[in-house]
């Protein structure tokens, strides 16, 4: 079981790099790699890997390359939009301070930790659902200590980055910075350990997902 | 990727940046402009539309090769980045969604903490090592799968294996891959 979540996670900060997750999940492992500088080394890794992938692939001829030539000299450089991802695996940024969102994650979500409009759902369980972004089911989370999430509603693939406090299942402890993934045949019912409150956000593959979209599903990362 | 062409390139690029040399941009344009347009085409864009994304790739090379720091990344590295996230903006536009904003405080040189510092040369060095572990059929699909980011079922229609076989290959031929570099650890550079 460990081994196929360690595969699992491998797949998804491949996806990353490739950049085929959906924009959830994407901001998910972004923010992931905010809050753990260790997992940059191997993301740096498969990015160097992909920028040799690039120069295997046979060239496609470029049907006016004068033409494109002239365009590109006339240019003004006003119009280009750069992002620090450009530059480098995480962003340049402060790491975020204890109790704060990873920057990442504030921009997608639009609040930081101290702001997010919780909605309770149960006794301490709270939930902040954003609905449907690109094909998934987007929230953040709120447990109390020693809470217990009840069984999902959810079908499909689930993954969730912790950050704050600690949650355990059936595959193992997840503490600030670690991704869970589960699925419907994973016994995940995640527990909050006991010495405070475990915050997180979650990404799951909605049950219908728009058609046409080449994005693929985050449960073909469990392939 | 040798370090030869890396180190061909590197200086090319420099001479876009300081002397914005049309010659030096030429060469640069005739190897990466059609393996750009030949990567987005993998992933099923139109030619149209990969060409022009292509072009804008180029485009940022032509204004911003002074931004690329061959000590961070390999050109095709760099470049690989910027055509990635140019493809994920383009999606989003598609969808009428804005959510990330430009980040106003671009800072390219900001610091990275010191551990992370790996002079490029001996990351690629590192990476070429690791990826020379697989037979070519196996480094074919992780390239496929991770890479270009085609899914399994993409994968066992373009190669005729079965879905099953694609699966576990590709898990398998990762690992490998991931076991590879672990196993030869990075050795950090003084910066």
């Amino acid at each position: 079981m460990v081994r196929e979540h360690i595969d699992t996670i491998d797949s998804l900060m491949a996806r990353y790099v490739a950049g085929t997750l959906p924009l959830p999940a994407h901001v998910l492992v972004q923010s992931h790699l905010e809050l753990r500088e260790g997992a940059r080394t191997f993301v740096s890794d498969l990015e160097a890997m992909a920028g040799d992938t690039l120069e295997s692939l046979a060239p496609a001829p470029i049907a006016a390359r004068d033409d494109l030539l002239d365009r590109i000299f006339q240019s003004k450089p006003d119009s280009i939009r750069l992002t620090p991802m450009d530059f480098r695996t995480d962003m340049p940024r402060t790491a975020p301070s204890e109790g704060s969102m990873p920057l990442a994650l504030r921009d997608f979500v639009g609040f930081d930790i101290a702001d997010v409009p919780w909605r309770t759902k149960m006794p301490g369980f709270k939930e902040y659902d954003m609905g449907e972004i690109d094909g998934c089911h987007v929230s953040m989370f709120w447990l109390r200590p020693g809470r217990a999430v009840p069984a999902h509603t959810h079908h499909g693939c689930e993954i969730s980055l912790v950050l704050k406090g600690a949650f355990s299942d059936g595959m193992g402890r997840y503490g600030p910075g670690d991704i869970s993934v589960a699925d419907d045949d994973i016994d995940h019912r995640p527990v909050a350990e006991s010495h405070g409150p475990c915050i997180g956000f979650a990404v799951t593959d909605a049950p219908l997902r728009l058609t046409g979209s080449f994005r693929q599903l985050i449960g073909d990362l469990i392939g | 990727m040798t370090v030869e062409l890396n180190e061909r390139f590197a200086r090319l690029a420099r001479a876009v940046a300081v002397e914005r040399d049309k010659s030096a941009f030429a060469q640069l344009f005739d190897y990466f402009a059609p393996r750009i347009k030949s990567y987005l085409l993998r992933l099923n864009m139109q030619p149209q539309e990969a060409e022009e994304l292509a072009q804008e790739v180029m485009i940022v090379l032509w204004h911003k090769a002074g931004l690329f720091d061959p000590a961070k990344s390999s050109l095709a590295t760099w470049l690989f980045r910027v055509a990635r996230n140019r493809r994920i903006d383009a999606l989003r536009r598609d969808r009428g969604k804005d959510l990330d904003a430009e980040d106003p405080s671009l800072l390219p040189s900001a610091p990275e903490a010191p551990d992370l510092v790996m002079d490029a040369q001996q990351r690629d060095e590192r990476v070429r090592r690791a990826m020379s572990v697989l037979p070519a059929e196996q480094l074919e699909l992780v390239r496929l799968a991770f890479f270009i980011g085609l899914s399994h079922s993409q994968i066992a229609e373009e190669t005729g294996l079965p879905l099953g076989t694609v699966k576990s290959r590709i898990r398998l031929a990762f690992g490998r891959l991931k076991k590879a570099l672990e196993d030869d650890p990075r050795i950090d550079t003084d910066d």
